[in-house]
């Protein structure tokens, strides 16, 4: 009996896994292979051996990328969790508007990123945009501030433009694991003479720290790997200070013949991306592990 | 004391929900404006005179009728393949206790993360190898195989909390694996399934990238790739249109998430979140 | 229990919809890969892939045109916004679906990849291939001698200019030396108009005064001419450097006049100041006055060379503008034929040299933009540098040296912006 379980587990797995394998997988291990010669897309190639990565580490702009999509990636997940968090825990206390505010807050999420893009540079742009209008109108010409066009500001417009964008199925996951507490521990807690921070850091915290790893790797699969907002919002400028790995990896792979060294620059991204997320996830089950025991 | 605090803490967060929705509000309030309008007064709430003009012509000149169709299909296959095959995936490595099936359960995981932009090349070669280039099936497997990790990873989490009793009276009753999937799991797991696709669908209908290089626009047009176009033809210089078309673009998803809003939540909260 | 029924039947309906419509798409999409087979008298499909402004916006009353005069040919044309063009085409080779008909420009990297995987026709013996001048039959051929696309027009690029805008702080001539430049940024800027901007987000804009600073040595060393040309530079020669060095200093200089966000901007937002008053000079070419007056119609125009060097040192800058090459391995050669050598007879070129408003490449046809009214005298000069502006330096590089000389203009230290880009230029360097 137990084999025949098995097997059909086997055979329930099978399908997407196929999938996966072929349509995932296989390519991106094609690409691991390609970025060790000097394939151009099409036609033949030669074997280059590791020559593209130890080209790629020489690279400055390059590794400025790297930091800044490793910047970029880890902020954007950390600030939506915890504002994703912190409103969670408002919203829970059955505020009145909570149906309507959850929606709006899940909105931007549902924008397409070339219109969210559009958007945002008809609001941001230093000269013409609605913000700085605003602000001139208030301070004057010194209240102009370049949210695009200064290498030191960009990076932080992206990141708030991003977390505005990823933060609604946080905020929702979140709310959902807030509403699996239950009551009635919460208030044995304050009876028992616990303050409302004690009891959310020892009681409701582990019991949605689940929730919190579906939204710590949510975050940061998406913000390591941005490309769409930077691309359509600022081309990776002002000299390059909002040019993301991802961004990079597409310049080289379409706009030159360079595609074998765009694909080490990928494999590079994939390999940071699965170390940083297994970090944090190895972390947080521990926490779970710690906390509830099992 | 108490009072005022919740006050003035619901009173901030409504506040920020405002300044959050701004960008829809925009394109809201300028979609009914003609453009000379726009220019002058973004911010001001429209005075309908021009209607559902915009919207009417950009209708017209995007060919969204056809977008409309492809999107749904490419999303509708892709949405059986992540959420429906995933499913069933994530029974297997979540139910059964092998150790085989927990390191499968990682593997999945693990294939979230994957960036399959850097893959585009190669993947453009292998739909042609398979005969699926320029076709809604191809794409919509590249969808499936690129979502499934995620639909599989929420669906473990959820089917974990499942009592083994249930599944332990169905094999004493005689049922086949099958059976007790599609009987007795499968009801308890629908409003994740509403959820997850919710989600996934419309990542689907907004993504540009994987359509504009592996679908001919002319034969396969997805809403994005009509927006894009339609963008890059316009530039600033008929802004009433381009909101309008914009419009048009974010009407069926907000309509689909309005709708199905309410399972959403219920949806993850019956466990999904419960490790 | 009977809503969560609903949606379940609503989904599996929708599910089954959408199977059932990817069916049919999938079949009407064999369908036109099979238009491949039908060369038998009966109707010939031909794919055409262009960027929306190719043809001037006209193409859909062309094809008509020729689709009633030519009732067995049928032209799918797909026009693509001009940012993605090249890099659908770049998939579109490595996949083997080029179409019969693409846009292309000489210089860059997907006319390469074209001509080496057997992509680009030779069209020589095309009829209409004669109506062009000499030169610019010449400056469309590839390295290797394939004549490779019927271009759009003679590409010189340049700066637009506002004449009133001018005029009204004394330059009724516009600039002829750098200082001049300068002063007549100063000029705008105590009445608060910027003198130049430019769409920092498109590749080709990015290193604006770059073409000129290469183009002004490459008159002067023929030596430099030919390693620019081949992608082969060694920047390690102290008197290229120097130059190199030259650029960015001037860069620099200009920056103080041009309009913020021009180095992260569309080009659309540059054209729009320019058309609404905010910007005197914008970067440009002797293709964009059609869609310029379209913005505004009254705008007093003017185009000049950019003053980097004095006017008998300057050197001009000329691409073949960008145009249709075709599908060598596309089994529908004679019908591409008649419709290309239609689409570039005198009548119809005339048509589209008039919706674009561009220097027309075909000697007597069209009318020249008043605009451009000096620019065949520049080409007469012996100073005509023949870069396309993508290429021969690979993009990712060309926007890395507009990278460093932002990032010049930001944080200054020369030696060590200049190092960057020579980095990046060795990793792409031609071996």
């Amino acid at each position: 009996m137990q084999r025949k379980i098995y097997l059909s587990g086997l055979v329930f797995m099978a399908p997407i896994t196929i999938i996966i394998f072929v349509f995932l997988v296989y390519p991106i291990l094609q690409s691991m292979f390609y970025s060790l010669t000097d394939w151009t897309g099409v036609g033949g190639y030669r074997f280059i051996g590791l020559s593209n990565y130890t080209d790629i580490f020489k690279d400055e702009g390059f590794t400025d990328a790297l930091k800044r999509t490793l910047f970029i990636g880890l902020t954007t997940a950390v600030l939506a969790n915890l504002f994703g968090l912190f409103f969670a825990v408002l919203l829970d206390q059955s505020l009145k508007t909570k149906n309507v505010l959850r929606a709006l807050f899940y909105i931007p999420n549902v924008i397409p990123t070339v219109v969210a893009a559009f958007v945002w540079r008809y609001i941001l742009d230093s000269n013409t945009g609605m913000l700085n209008k605003g602000l001139v109108a208030l301070f004057g010409e010194k209240g102009s501030i370049l949210w695009l066009d200064s290498p030191d500001y960009v990076v932080y417009t992206i990141i708030g433009i991003t977390v505005w964008a990823m933060w609604g199925p946080i905020l929702i996951i979140y709310l959902a694991a807030l509403q699996g507490v239950p009551h009635e521990m919460k208030e044995a807690m304050m009876i028992d003479g616990a303050t409302k921070r004690q009891s959310f850091v020892h009681l409701t915290l582990p019991m949605i720290a689940p929730g919190i790893t579906v939204n710590v790797l949510i975050g940061l699969a998406n913000g390591l790997r941005i490309f769409d907002l930077p691309f359509a919002l600022t081309g990776g400028g002002p000299a390059g200070a909002s040019e993301t790995l991802s961004v990079k990896i597409y310049r080289y792979a379409f706009s030159s013949t360079e595609l074998s060294y765009g694909l080490s620059a990928s494999f590079i991204l994939t390999v940071i991306a699965l170390v940083v997320t297994f970090f944090f996830i190895a972390l947080s089950r521990k926490y779970e592990k710690g906390t509830i025991g099992g | 004391m108490r009072q005022k605090r919740h006050l003035l803490l619901e009173l901030g967060v409504i506040l920020l929900a405002v300044i959050v929705s701004v960008p829809l509000y925009l394109v809201l309030i300028n979609a009914f404006k003609p453009h000379p309008e726009i220019v002058k007064h973004p911010l001001s709430f429209p005075r309908f005179e021009v209607g559902f003009d915009n919207m009417v012509n950009a209708f017209e000149k995007m060919d969204i009728v056809k977008a409309y169709g492809t999107t749904f299909a490419i999303g509708a296959v892709a949405m059986f393949i992540a959420v429906g095959l995933g499913a069933l995936a994530a029974y297997a490595v979540s139910r059964l206790k092998h150790p085989f099936f927990s390191s499968m359960y990682w593997f999945y995981t693990a294939c979230i993360l994957i960036p399959i932009q850097s893959a585009l090349i190669p993947l453009v070669l292998l739909l042609r190898d398979l005969h699926l280039q320029n076709s809604i099936f191809g794409i919509s497997f590249i969808y499936g195989a690129m979502l499934a990790p995620f639909c599989i990873f929420m669906y473990s989490g959820f089917m974990r909390s499942i009592p083994y009793e249930l599944e332990e009276s169905a094999y004493l009753d005689g049922c086949s694996t099958f059976r007790t999937f599609f009987q007795i799991i499968l009801p308890l797991i629908l409003p994740v399934t509403a959820s997850l696709i919710i989600v996934q669908f419309i990542s689907v209908w907004n993504d540009l990238q994987l359509p504009l290089v592996l679908l001919n626009s002319v034969d396969h047009p997805t809403v994005s790739i009509s927006l894009y176009k339609f963008f890059a033809s316009r530039n600033m210089s008929d802004l009433s249109l381009l909101f309008g078309g914009i419009m048009l673009t974010l009407l069926p998803i907000m309509i689909l998430f309005i709708s199905f809003q309410r399972y959403f939540v219920k949806g993850l909260s019956t466990g999904a979140v419960k490790g | 229990m009977s809503k969560v029924k609903f949606a379940a039947w609503g989904t599996v309906m929708a599910l089954s919809m959408g199977l059932l419509s990817a069916c049919g798409g999938n079949d009407s999409s064999n369908d036109s890969k099979a238009s491949g087979d039908g060369g038998s008298g009966e109707t010939v499909e031909l794919s055409m892939t262009f960027g929306a402004t190719l043809l001037g916006g006209i193409q859909e009353d062309l094809i008509k045109e020729f689709e009633s005069s030519h009732p067995n040919i049928k032209i799918k044309a797909e026009s693509l916004p001009d940012s993605g063009i090249f890099d659908t085409l770049r998939t579109r080779i490595s996949s083997g679906d080029v179409p019969d008909m693409y846009q292309i420009n000489i210089g860059h990297v997907t006319t390469t990849l074209a001509e080496d995987n057997g992509y680009l026709a030779d069209l020589s013996s095309y009829e209409s291939m004669a109506n062009y001048s000499d030169s610019i039959r010449e400056a469309t051929k590839t390295a290797k001698g394939t004549q490779a696309l019927f271009t759009m027009g003679v590409g010189v690029l340049g700066l637009a200019y506002n004449k009133d805008l001018l005029a009204d702080v004394g330059y009724n001539e516009p600039p002829k030396t750098w200082d001049e430049f300068m002063d007549l940024g100063e000029k705008l800027k105590a009445k608060g108009i910027d003198l130049f901007a430019y769409g920092g987000k498109d590749e080709t804009a990015i290193g604006n005064v770059f073409h000129w600073a290469f183009g002004e040595y490459a008159v002067k060393d023929a030596a430099f001419k030919e390693a620019y040309l081949n992608n082969k530079v060694d920047w390690t020669n102290a008197d290229y450097r120097a130059m190199l060095k030259e650029g960015f200093e001037r860069f620099n200089e200009l920056n103080a006049y041009v309009r913020t966000g021009s180095f992260t901007n569309d080009g659309s937002f540059a054209q729009q100041a320019f058309a609404e008053g905010d910007v005197a000079i914008i970067l440009s070419g002797t293709w964009e006055s059609g869609p310029l007056h379209n913005l505004n119609p009254d705008l007093n125009l003017g185009f000049m060379n950019m003053p980097y060097a004095p006017e008998d040192q300057n050197a001009y800058i000329f691409i073949p503008e960008d145009g249709l090459a075709v599908n060598a391995k596309s089994p529908h050669q004679e019908e591409i034929k008649t419709f290309l050598n239609w689409l570039f007879s005198k009548e119809t070129y005339a048509k589209i040299q008039q919706a674009k408003g561009s220097f027309s490449a075909m000697p007597g046809v069209g009318e020249l933009d008043p605009s451009y009214v000096d620019v065949p005298n520049w080409l007469d000069t012996g100073r005509v540098i023949s870069f396309a502006n993508t290429g021969p330096i690979p993009s990712p590089t060309w926007i890395a040296l507009g990278n460093a000389a932002q990032e010049y203009t930001f944080k200054g230290d020369l030696d060590k912006v200049i190092d960057k880009f020579i980095a990046a230029y060795d990793n792409t360097k031609s071996s």
